[in-house]
């Protein structure tokens, strides 16, 4: 699912830099990336996502090169087959629920939105609990039911690629596990690649595979 | 389908043309109607005046029923919408019309015949005013207005139809002058001859059966007193009573009246020396003749009674 | 396109006070000019068109505009009072057919116009139903009126005190009405006409009352000579003018002398307005007469130069918002510099995320362009009304 070569990144002012020789994940594989503060995972996720261009070096993401494309290629690329869940949730404060988990639908036309697509985000919001809040603002819901928003919103387009960058990190233990079951299920149910930046080493025993920052950076 | 709108086409046409034509004959028939100016005259020697002077060129009315003397006329609802509709209204004024100050009516139609000589008029003898508080204004003290008894002022008041008729039919200024002039010496001749017959009469006391004759009295210097007799009744005895408490300051021997008098009333005033003659103020139409006529009929009632010497 | 919109759309939804404000500032700063350019023009028209309408007004010396107004609006304000004698002189003069106008008193909210049945000729008044006044006391409504008093020919409408504190002077005599007028949209609307002596009537300067003569008034006998009677206060004057009453009615003084407010001069022909003007120039008098168009354009005048000024504040004003809108959504941006963030990262694509922010704007200003020219449609078809009942109240 991803390769990434000689990658060689820096935001070019300051002394940080990322540099990731190698690595692969395959398709299906849960991944944990874990690492001190500042030492890039964040980077590397953005740079997976083709959110940020890497001075050297190449990503391949779902067998296509994203380093290779120019802007709005990656951004059609990302919403279509990538599925991306924050720390801090960012959803949109004016949009009820139904309209945020449907946003990826509205801001790009590489994805159309029609009736199956609403059908499909009501019925995940429902199997994660929140089927009887699609008309609720962001401002009335817990902080758990909001991630469990944003993670629908990730996972309405079926992406092939879960790109999570500290989900549980704003929650308390029972939604962490509720979160985490939500991405693991459905990485399961849908052999798609979740790859999971965290400081939680408690989590870690649910990923296939742990990778340790400290190695990748300069 | 073509043809059918063709038809419809000349069926549009026809009805243009007809509906224009109809319009032209309704308009012409508007016209017709329309007809001569209207002019009311609130009295008979009014009418007659404005008849005379515009003959068939106006079409005169006087809206006074023939048993009502005009003097007392108020016009009801239907009259008063009659008046708002005439083109002039002829108005005797110097008080006459009573009724005047309490109607609306168009005032630049309104002519006041009198106003000539607005102020030559006679104040009412006895008559009581009121005001408000000290100070304040009184009311109007009455007017005698029986203006056209005085033959001079006769002549005004037609001068003032003229006046007003003329300014309805400007484009008959030469046929109205002449009628006029003929008005004017008929009138002239008619003072003339009560000149005369005043003069035989002299200063001698008279009686007036009623308070009409002041203007009559002055023109022609007669000395005359007024009663309140109604000439086809016989006075009441309270009448009688203030007839001989006149009598003793003002020895009449003739009573003037103003219309056909009660016989008994005759043969009483006879036995007590007084004889009577009829002089009529001609105040609404008669019977038979005309406004010349009547006065002409009672001047010589009055040479009848006042016959010339030798 | 649509998504873009909505997306828009519920923003300004969310943030409702933000939207209401900047459509409200916007709305006003199209609003103002076009709005006011309406009225103006508007009402200049339907001024000009009463004014050209009357030839010559003839009334005391004083205000011109003050003169019009009341003359051919009804404004409450009424000039100084001119004599019946003007009117009188007019008409004898033969140059013109004088209009008599007392426009003094009210009833209720609605002016009393003491005038003569010229009048409604010279206006070209049609009867929606009845007849024109016939005796005192008679009055006839404009349409207007018949509507706001819900009354028709045969009810009665009632003058108003002129104060509340006078109330030994003006008092308030019952009319009749006599007949409603057919809709003229002019001023004629929401008028009541009365004869000129019943105007005079309500002033007090004509009454009714019992005979003084009669044995039965003697309660309200001050004293008596033996050619006048003096009444005193106790006497019972009539508020209506009925058939039983109707002969007692009558005047004190000289008719002459009574006032007016004003005299309607219609000439015969050109040439008799001219001599009717050059009278009133040439010689010392306490009247005068105005072409009332020429009061209504130099009143034009100083509004259009008002409302020059006006629209330049607005210009300076609407400049101002416009730079605040500008600054507002400027800082907005830099507020949502996150949300941006989050849609870009999410995959939106640029083109999208600026089109949405646009769409506010473009929303917001449709929305005012909208809301302005509705305002502007109402002000065509109120606001002369408005405007010409705030002026001449």
């Amino acid at each position: 699912m991803i390769n990434i070569q000689g990658l060689q990144f820096s935001y070019g002012e300051g002394d940080f830099s990322l540099q990731v020789p190698e690595l692969s994940v395959v398709s299906g594989e849960t991944v944990a990336i874990v690492g001190p503060s500042g030492s890039g995972k964040t980077t590397l996720l953005n740079l997976i996502a083709g959110n940020a261009i890497p001075q050297s070096g190449h990503i391949t993401t779902n067998g296509c090169e994203v380093t290779g494309l120019h802007d709005a290629a990656r951004r059609n690329f990302r919403i279509a087959n990538m599925g991306m869940v924050f720390q801090e949730f960012e959803l949109l404060e004016y949009l009820a629920v139904l309209d945020n988990i449907l946003l990826p639908y509205r801001i790009n036309r590489t994805l159309a939105l029609d009736t199956d697509v609403r059908r499909r985000a009501e019925e995940i919001a429902q199997q994660v609990g929140i089927g009887d809040k699609l008309h609720r603002y962001p401002n009335h819901l817990s902080q758990g039911e909001r991630q469990r928003v944003a993670v629908v919103r990730a996972l309405v387009v079926r992406p092939p690629l879960l790109l999570a960058d500290e989900p549980t990190g704003n929650l308390d233990p029972d939604n962490k596990d509720r979160v985490l079951d939500i991405l693991f299920g459905y990485a399961e149910n849908n052999a798609a690649t979740l790859v999971t930046v965290t400081h939680d080493h408690d989590i870690l025993p649910r990923f296939q595979r742990v990778i340790d920052f400290k190695n990748f950076y300069g | 389908m073509k043809s059918s709108f063709y038809h419809l086409a000349w069926m549009a046409l026809l009805a243009l043309l007809i509906g224009c034509s109809s319009d032209e004959g309704a308009i012409q028939q508007q016209e017709e109607h329309r007809g001569p100016p209207v002019v009311y005259a609130v009295n008979y020697p009014l009418a007659y005046f404005a008849g005379r002077i515009a003959g068939d060129s106006v079409e005169v009315v006087l809206p006074v029923p023939v048993d009502i003397d005009p003097a007392t006329w108020v016009p009801d609802a239907k009259a008063i919408a009659e008046l708002q509709r005439a083109d002039l209204v002829l108005l005797n004024g110097a008080g006459y019309e009573g009724w005047l100050q309490r109607v609306t009516l168009s005032r630049s139609r309104l002519v006041d015949t009198s106003a000539a000589f607005a102020d030559r008029l006679i104040p009412v003898e006895n008559d009581v005013t009121h005001s408000h508080g000290p100070t304040g204004d009184h009311s109007h003290a009455g007017t005698a207005f029986t203006t056209w008894l005085d033959c001079e002022f006769a002549i005004e008041h037609a001068r003032a139809v003229f006046g007003a008729l003329l300014r309805l039919h400007p484009e008959n200024e030469s046929e109205y002058r002449a009628r006029l002039a003929g008005l004017e010496k008929d009138l002239q001749v008619l003072d003339l001859e009560l000149e005369a017959v005043a003069a035989r009469i002299g200063g001698q006391p008279l009686l007036f059966s009623h308070p009409v004759y002041q203007y009559f009295e002055r023109r022609y210097s007669l000395n005359g007193r007024s009663l309140h007799w109604e000439p086809g009744e016989m006075p009441e005895e309270a009448q009688w009573r203030e007839l001989s408490g006149m009598l003793s300051t003002h020895p009449a021997a003739w009573m003037i009246w103003e219309g056909t008098p009660h016989p008994e009333a005759v043969s009483r005033l006879e036995g007590l020396g007084i004889r009577s003659v009829v002089f009529q103020p001609a105040g609404n139409r008669p019977e038979s003749g005309d406004y010349l006529s009547v006065m002409q009929d009672s001047l010589r009632a009055l040479q009848q009674a006042f016959p010339a010497s030798g | 396109m649509g998504d873009v919109l909505y997306l828009a759309w519920r923003y300004l939804l969310y943030h409702r006070l933000k939207t209401v404000i900047l459509v409200t500032s916007i709305t006003l700063i199209i609003y103002l000019p076009v709005g006011l350019n309406v009225v103006v023009e508007q009402s200049g028209e339907h001024l000009t068109a009463r004014a050209e309408a009357t030839p010559l007004l003839v009334g005391a010396k004083g205000s011109p505009l003050e003169l019009a107004l009341n003359s051919l609006y009804f404004s409450q304000d009424y000039p100084e009072l001119v004599d019946y004698a003007e009117a009188t002189a007019i008409e004898d003069s033969s140059l013109a057919t004088a209009i008599p106008l007392y426009v003094r008193f009210r009833s209720r909210s609605q002016p009393i116009v003491g005038t003569s049945l010229d009048y409604f000729d010279f206006q070209r008044l049609d009867f929606a139903s009845g007849r024109p006044m016939a005796v005192l006391g008679e009055c006839v409504i404009g349409a207007a009126v018949a509507e706001e008093f819900g009354v028709g020919v045969g009810d009665t409408v009632t003058s108003s005190p002129e104060t509340v504190f006078d109330l030994a002077g003006v008092y308030p005599l019952r009319m009749k009405i006599a007949g409603v007028l057919a809709k003229a949209f002019t001023p004629d609307d929401d008028a009541i006409f009365v004869d000129i002596k019943t105007a005079w009537i309500i002033q007090g300067l004509g009454h009714g009352h019992q005979d003084l003569a009669q044995p039965d008034a003697a309660a309200s006998v001050l004293n008596r000579s033996q050619d006048n009677i003096v009444a005193n206060a106790a006497l019972v004057q009539y508020n209506e003018i009925t058939a039983d009453n109707a002969d007692s009615f009558h005047f004190h003084g000289d008719l002459a002398g009574y006032p007016l407010t004003a005299v309607i001069a219609v000439p015969n022909d050109e040439k008799s307005g001219v001599i009717l003007r050059g009278r009133y120039t040439n010689e010392e008098r306490d009247s005068q007469i105005v072409r009332p168009v020429t009061v209504i354009d130099e009143l034009l005048d100083t509004i259009l130069t008002i409302q020059q000024f006006i629209v330049a504040a607005v210009i300076i004003v609407g400049l101002a918002t416009v730079a605040t809108a500008a600054l507002v959504f400027m800082l907005s941006l830099r507020l949502r510099r996150r949300e941006i963030d989050t849609m870009h990262r999410i995959g939106g694509s640029r083109a999208r995320v600026a089109s949405m922010l646009l769409a506010e704007v473009a929303i917001v200003i449709v929305l005012s362009v909208a809301l302005a020219t509705a305002i502007t449609l109402l002000t065509w078809r109120f606001g002369p009304g408005v405007i010409e009942s705030f002026v001449l109240s």
